[in-house]
């Protein structure tokens, strides 16, 4: 592996992690962690990432790319345009981009990963 | 509330309460899914049982059924139902709560 | 996630929630309610709305001036939403705009005054604490200096201004704008006479052709490049050519991307110009009409040296495609292309910069060529075709440039130095012939020297006095301009502000300041907009509004008999009657709002804005409206129209009929505009062994100038929660470093360590870094060089020389400033 943005925010991410309660609540993390302390992003959950149209600033019109910055997951969001989409397969539901994300109402569903729907 | 409802209109914006229930075929939950949450016009709620809630925002009652027939239309869409249907039009004398107007 | 059991109370303080948001709550609710019943679950419990009142005021961040609606309720901003009625945004919001209500709500606000004693902050009252500053002041009022900003309201700004030039006749007053605008408005003055642009933002909309002078335009005016792109969802063709030093958000949208060695753009003008020339395809009706030509001299001066259209085009020659790709990087045929394309007369082309030209060593230069190759060509004076300079503060434009509070300017475009402006000044303030001091005062970087200069080794400004601004953070090379203030006994920092900053670190003195719409307010943005706005909340503890500090202080000085407090009839400088003609006591806090002193200062500062066609409207037009663009021109229906085209007879009333485009203050006198030769030159620092690489500044989208405000959101700050240093991957795969690695970054002034982003959101050439300078925690300008344009006096933040090393293991300094 060349450069992943992977090594780079999980050093970003640790003071954010410690000091966020909302991180640490994640339903995504929450459940990767399955129930006990930090785990990995890498760690496929039974989660699954979905951008909310309405709700993300790229959609609306306006600039925003930081799910897509700090996704630890190489290529699990990519980004067209300046507009982000997330690849279900590759999403691992570590909720990273929901605790990331700035719109005012949170753009970013963590949802389970049902049947037909990123499993 | 009858003079409230006086002052809605059929152009008046409108916001829909849907439920909508997806196929069994896993592709097509996924793409249904994806398609409905990036609409512009569609918030995603949250699947309850077999349901998933969606609130639609309209300009208007007809753009609303148009909405409507167009999430019918989704591939992996099973069933489409409106539960709730708030008039807008009411916000600047909008009470303690909305006027909603359930139909099912 | 439980979108069911959203309330109105389980929502966030600030996040917009309107009645739109409500309805869709109640809608989701409503669904969730008949799948819960069918699926045997409890129904949740109803929404309920309660009352929020809506008023409006500009965002309290950039220069593009957006409008925002603000929602509050029980006291408190509870929603924020773009305002659909406001030309310049038609609703939408960037990032950071969504989020400006919340800036008020930090846990950290200063709510009392504190004055350092014993080398700690106590709580002392505001009678004390305003009573120190004037006894500060008094003790040696030529010592004192005020330093603001272009986040001061227009009323602020001129409060100010008056208290220090017609007060205390004492010109060391300083806006950050010096850091910021200073180039630009040399260059609009040089070139036009008067400052600020010609055309506006609907040059943006008519445009075939925008060009980026080193403008992420993505990040730093989002809302007017969505404006832009929202032309190309339409249809609409339009290109955009992106000139930059570094690969950006907004070059991923450009149909032409050309990086360029920093200060090379002087050189890229100068080859358009010299390819003009040569091909004969600039525009000889409108030079013939409208121009005349300067060249830059070795003194470095605003008025240059007149020479012809001959020597000009002699000094041009030497700047071939050829030559130009030798000294930019930028390959002759894009200069060729470049030259064509402004040779066209069927497309329009507008220019946009921001702090790409102006915080540049030869800021003025590179201006004064932008204009001129616009001029030159003739893509100049219709609506598209213009070269226009964007803004960074909400009011730069209207308080630092129009007011004045410069060093040297007096309000509405005056100069200290002219005698007929003091004279001007001194009938609409009724002071005493002679008052005003025609000697200006010391320009930002000065007035931080001499401030940090011990007194008796010839640093002879002793308090300063700081208002909406941290310069603790934001002047270039920070140890030698701020922090060598510590240990200087006789040195007396007070710093008005809202939150601990750098700034306050060092202050003797806190002075907890109101913000935003706790207070009345006014902005001119970037296209000559007034914008007003109402207070709407009340501020946290005992925070007060900078505009009553600056009164009670000026009232304070008057009660201990310094004479320049009143005018040539005895009376007090800030005098205001209510609608009875009674006086009102506005420096008695209590009394403050029992008069709007904004309308009343205001009212006062519109006699001085008629001498450079500056005209403003009176008050109680800015609050029907979403903000005029001056000159604003009462009709003879007695309505009041905005000029969106200056200088253009189409729209500007000021213009001859029968002119077409007239100069009107032309510094030739002749109804001209200066095409202006000046030559590219080196940078004063370049990368050499020691020094290997280029470093430039900047901001990001999320995070505002210094973060004071911007890293208190939580959304914002989680969204970028640290500065980092951006590098080439070839650059970082030599030095073996990986992304995220701790680097360290060391110039001739400082060194820090700082975290390594790799093809993150900008992308340096090789043998150059770039780092944002939000972050207290790692302040890049311990490391920034102050060297300066010799005409405008404003640093180069841009680019000096860095080595680039491996950092030690121990993470960063810990978070947080402290008092």
């Amino acid at each position: 592996m060349s450069v992943s943005r992977r090594n780079l925010f999980s050093k970003f991410l640790r003071p954010l992690q410690a000091g966020s309660k909302k991180a640490a609540s994640t339903v995504g993390r929450a459940a990767a962690a399955g129930g006990s302390g930090e785990s990995s992003p890498m760690e496929r959950t039974n989660q699954v990432a979905v951008i909310q149209g309405r709700f993300c600033l790229a959609y609306q019109g306006s600039f925003c790319s930081v799910c897509y910055e700090r996704c630890p997951v190489p290529n699990a969001i990519q980004l067209n345009e300046g507009v982000p989409r997330i690849v279900l397969e590759i999403c691992t539901g570590c909720g990273v981009c929901h605790d990331v994300c700035p719109a005012p109402e949170n753009a970013i569903l963590v949802t389970e990963r049902r049947p037909g729907f990123g499993a | 509330m009858n003079r409230r409802e006086s002052h809605v209109s059929p152009r008046d914006p409108v916001v829909g309460g849907v439920l909508v229930r997806l196929a069994d075929d896993p592709a097509h939950r996924q793409a249904a899914l994806t398609t409905l949450a990036e609409h512009p016009a569609i918030t995603l709620g949250e699947a309850i049982g077999d349901w998933w809630t969606l609130a639609v925002e309209a300009e208007n009652a007809s753009e609303g059924r148009d909405l409507h027939s167009w999430i019918a239309t989704v591939p992996g869409v099973d069933w489409v139902e409106v539960v709730s249907v708030h008039f807008e039009g009411m916000a600047e004398e909008a009470g303690p709560s909305p006027a909603v107007e359930v139909m099912a | 996630m439980n979108t069911n059991t959203v309330t109105a109370s389980s929502v966030p303080a600030v996040s917009g929630l309107d009645r739109r948001r409500f309805l869709k709550h109640a809608a989701l609710a409503s669904a969730a309610a008949v799948a819960a019943t069918r699926s045997g679950l409890t129904p949740p419990a109803q929404a309920v709305e309660t009352d929020t009142r809506w008023d409006k005021a500009p965002c309290r961040f950039c220069g593009t001036g957006c409008h925002v609606e603000v929602g509050v309720r029980d006291g408190k901003i509870v929603g924020i939403r773009g305002d659909a009625k406001a030309e310049v945004n038609k609703g939408l919001l960037c990032v950071k705009g969504y989020h400006v209500g919340m800036i008020l709500y930090g846990k950290d606000r200063l709510t009392q005054p504190m004055l350092r004693r014993n080398g700690r902050m106590e709580v002392i009252t505001w009678d004390e604490a305003i009573d120190v500053v004037a006894r500060r002041i008094l003790a040696a009022p030529e010592r004192f200096a005020v330093y603001g900003s272009g986040q001061w309201t227009v009323a602020e700004g001129y409060a100010s201004q008056k208290l220090m030039k017609a007060g205390l006749a004492n010109n060391h007053i300083e806006p950050n704008a010096r850091l910021c605008m200073a180039s630009a408005v040399t260059g609009y003055l040089s070139v036009y006479g008067v400052d600020e642009p010609a055309g506006c933002y609907d040059d943006l909309d008519t445009c075939d052709v925008l060009i980026l002078w080193g403008n992420n335009m993505a990040e730093m005016h989002p809302v007017l490049f969505s404006r832009i792109l929202e032309r190309r969802n339409r249809g609409e063709k339009i290109r955009i050519i992106d000139f930059s030093t570094r690969r950006t958000r907004t070059s991923e949208f450009a149909d032409d991307y050309l990086e360029f060695r920093p200060q090379s753009d002087l050189a890229i003008a100068n080859g358009i110009a010299h390819l003009l020339i040569r091909s004969g395809t600039y525009s000889k009706e409108f030079v013939e009409k409208h121009c005349a030509f300067k060249t830059d001299t070795a003194e470095h001066t605003l008025d240059g040296r007149p020479i012809s259209f001959a020597d000009y085009c002699r000094e041009l020659e030497a700047y071939t495609p050829e030559k130009v790709e030798e000294i930019s990087g930028v390959p002759a045929e894009k200069i060729r292309m470049l030259g064509e394309l402004f040779g066209r007369k069927d497309v329009r082309i507008t220019s946009v910069w921001c702090m790409g030209m102006n915080q540049h060593a030869r800021g003025t230069n590179i201006n004064r060529l932008v204009h001129g190759i616009h001029l030159l060509s003739g893509h100049w004076g219709r609506p598209g075709d213009a070269p226009t300079s964007l803004t960074g503060q909400p009011s730069a434009c209207g308080t630092a440039r129009e007011v004045g509070t410069l060093c040297h300017l007096l309000p509405g475009g005056r100069v200290v130095a002219n005698p007929e402006h003091r004279k001007q000044s001194e009938a609409i303030w009724n002071l005493p012939e002679g008052r005003l001091n025609p000697k200006p005062g010391y320009h930002t970087v000065q007035l931080f020297e001499k401030f940090c200069t011990a007194t008796d080794k010839g640093g002879d400004i002793q308090t300063l006095f700081t208002q909406v601004t941290n310069p603790g953070q934001s002047l270039p090379n920070l140890h030698k301009l701020f922090k060598s203030k510590q240990g200087l006994e006789d040195k007396f920092l007070i710093v008005c502000d809202v939150y601990p900053t750098a700034t306050t670190e060092l202050a003797d003195l806190i002075l907890p300041a109101a913000m935003w719409v706790e207070k009345n307010g006014i902005y001119g943005n970037s296209e000559r907009r007034t914008q007003q706005w109402f207070r709407m909340v009340r501020p946290p503890g005992n925070a007060r509004d900078d505009c009553w500090m600056t009164i009670a202080i000026a009232r304070r000085l008057f009660e201990l008999g310094h004479p320049g407090m009143k005018d040539k009839e005895g009376k007090f400088l800030f005098t205001f009657k209510n609608e009875k003609g009674e006086e009102v006591p506005v420096w008695e806090w209590e009394r403050y709002y029992d008069v709007n002193v904004d309308r009343a200062l205001f009212e006062e500062y519109r006699l001085f804005t008629r001498l450079k066609h500056k005209d403003l409207a009176p008050y109680d037009e800015y609050v029907k409206a979403r903000g005029l663009r001056w000159p604003v021109v009462q009709q003879a229906d007695g309505s009041w129209r905005e000029t969106k085209f200056r200088f253009m007879e189409f729209d500007d009333p000021y213009v001859k009929k029968g002119a077409g485009i007239q100069f009107y203050h032309s510094v030739t006198k002749d109804d001209r505009a200066q095409v202006w030769f000046a030559p590219y030159e080196l940078p004063p620092e370049v990368p050499d062994a020691e020094y290997p690489f280029w470093l430039g500044t900047g901001r990001v989208l999320e995070h505002w100038h210094t973060g004071t405000m911007t890293m208190r959101v939580p959304q914002l700050r989680n969204a970028v929660p640290h500065s980092y240093v951006e590098m080439h991957p070839s650059d970082a795969a030599e030095k073996g470093f990986k992304n995220g690695d701790l680097v360290k970054l060391k110039t001739r002034r400082g060194e820090l360590e700082l975290p390594l982003w790799i093809s993150g959101r900008g992308h340096p050439p090789r043998g150059s870094v770039f780092v944002p300078f939000f972050d207290e925690r790692i302040m890049i300008n311990d490391l920034t060089l102050d060297a300066v344009c010799p005409v405008s006096k404003e640093p180069d933040y841009k680019k000096c020389a860095v080595d680039v090393q491996r950092g030690s293991q121990r993470s960063a300094r810990p978070p947080g400033p402290t008092i």
